[in-house]
């Protein structure tokens, strides 16, 4: 452990974020730039605990304590290669990760816990910016192959570390890019695009194989597949979205959230210079309380939204853990993402009953509180 | 109704939102089930997803699932250690042992 009294020395921080009518209008991340001095405190404050329950608490198993210390030290490098040790894209979940790390950081029982994710995508984005993370290219090839079919994290995950495991491995994606719901689901503003073209260069350059615009099923059968490939793994997500059957679903004006989103992300890739559904002066409800719904709230916000609120039928969470909610299990507590300091008005404990239209298109909800 | 909870209305509760757009973001129910799923003739899971045992193998033979196609609808992190723990079930499949890292298994969950 670095520093023995660091959880007493330094309060938890996290860097700023950028000013809301600024980032509205880039649709770039949100965050400042955080100071490498004040990321060696914030690292310091880990307590190399003998049994470090954010070990378990990831699903990486990432060596948390480990990498706290070696910044602290300021031994950066070696933090990069510890990092990767567990994880192949470090800088995919040190932006978009909900932590569960850091709600089963033991400091959590009493102080604010460490602040993990910060030090994990400030590793990463060192390590792509001074050169460190290269391509790993397999010494040996076991003349296995391998097709995986999708390409979000799980699918890009398997496909490079059978390549580098030294099997030929070709991923197959449907649409025109790869990335999965990196690509196409997540708004530029959580994740720049250029952090998974980066990684996906690194792949290519391992050997990975990419066939976009193929969707296997139908472009290639599935009889050719098996009949081309050693193994299979599919990953081809969970997509199919719950819909909300009452009356007026069919309006025009009521979309699937991922019917939406990926229209942002492609103007943000330079195809288009103005998204299918745009939200551009209109009265915009989302209906529903998540992740997803507050990508749609921050993306109609960046159009132009005349007013936004986000529905949300739970109840709104308690500020601080309940009692039956105890370290070190994930917090069930009220969270505000970047999207929420925006705009919009979230509304809880409210369930939609029916849609209202004219001329088949939608200009109300009905709505009772539950 | 669709895996959806149903509330007990409160009385005179009722109000309406103008709204010229939508959007639905109540999650996701599954894989979808098209041409890739019947063609494979893989089984699903009471939930929706494609089955799977302990190795990451799905009823069919060498044909594996990882991510939310077999865990359902979770989140990037479980993404990745799903996609390096079925790697490493493949290079079981090929080598008879590995070398991968396999942090979690099919049926890991969060703490709680
Ligand atoms: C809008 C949104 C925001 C989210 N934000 C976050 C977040 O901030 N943090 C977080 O941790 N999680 C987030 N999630 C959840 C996370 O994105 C998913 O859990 C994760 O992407 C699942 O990865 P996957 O590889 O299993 O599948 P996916 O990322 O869904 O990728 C599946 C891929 O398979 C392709 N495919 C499907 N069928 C075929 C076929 N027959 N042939 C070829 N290709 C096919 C699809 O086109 C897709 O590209 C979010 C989800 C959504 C929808």
């Amino acid at each position: 452990m670095g520093d023995a009294r660091g959880f007493l020395k330094h309060d938890r921080q996290l860097p700023d974020r950028r000013s809301v009518p600024v980032r509205l209008r880039d649709w770039r991340e949100v965050y400042e730039p955080f100071p490498e001095e004040t990321l060696r405190h914030q690292a310091g404050r880990c307590m190399d605990c003998g049994i470090p329950f954010c070990n378990e608490g990831c699903p990486l198993g990432n060596l948390i304590p480990d990498w706290n210390d070696l910044i602290y030290r300021d031994h950066w490098r070696e933090a990069s290669d510890r990092l990767h040790a567990t994880n192949n894209f470090p800088e995919f979940t040190g932006r978009l990760c909900p932590a569960p790390c850091e709600g089963s950081c033991v400091l959590g029982i009493n102080e604010p816990p460490v602040t993990i994710k910060q030090v994990e995508v400030s590793i990463v984005d060192r390590a792509w910016a001074e050169g460190w993370i290269t391509p790993l290219v397999p010494t040996e090839n076991t003349g296995r192959r391998v097709a995986v079919v999708g390409s979000g994290p799980a699918g890009l995950a398997a496909a490079q570390q059978l390549t580098r495991a030294g099997h030929g491995v070709v991923v197959f994606e449907r649409t025109d890019r790869i990335g999965g719901l990196l690509r196409y689901g997540i708004p530029e503003f959580k994740m720049e695009k250029r952090h998974l073209d980066r990684r996906l260069a690194q792949m290519e350059a391992e050997g990975t194989e990419f066939r976009t615009n193929t969707t296997v099923g139908v472009d290639l059968s599935v009889e050719q597949l098996q009949a081309d490939y050693d193994a299979v793994v599919l990953a081809c997500g969970a997509t199919q979205s719950r819909d909300l059957p009452i009356p007026g679903r069919e309006l025009a004006g009521v979309h699937q959230a991922m019917d939406y989103l990926p229209g942002s992300n492609r103007v943000q890739e330079g195809d288009d210079l103005k998204a299918p559904i745009d939200a551009e002066g209109c009265d915009v409800i989302i209906i529903g309380g998540g992740d997803t719904g507050a990508d749609c709230l921050g993306t109609a916000l960046r159009q132009g939204a005349l007013s936004v609120h986000q529905f949300e039928i739970m109840p709104r969470p308690p500020e601080d853990r309940g009692s039956g909610n105890p370290w070190p299990t994930w917090p069930l507590v009220y969270r505000v993402s970047s999207a929420h300091e925006e705009g919009g008005e979230r509304v809880f404990a409210i369930e939609t009953s029916e849609f209202t239209g004219e001329g088949g298109k939608v200009t109300a909800l009905r709505t009772h509180r539950v | 109704m669709d895996g959806r909870m149903s509330f007990d209305p409160v009385e005179d509760s009722v109000e309406d939102f103008p709204a010229d757009l939508v959007f639905l973001a109540m999650g996701f129910t599954g894989p979808e089930r098209n041409e890739l799923i019947d063609g494979l003739g893989v089984e699903l899971d009471q939930r929706g997803n494609v089955k799977r045992n302990e190795e990451f193998r799905t009823t069919v033979e060498d044909v594996f699932v990882c991510g939310d196609m077999g865990r359902g609808q979770s989140l990037i992190v479980w993404a990745i250690a799903e996609g390096r723990s079925c790697a490493a079930a493949v290079d079981r499949l090929f080598s008879g042992s590995t070398q991968l890292h396999s942090p979690v298994t099919p049926t890991s969950v969060p703490l709680r």
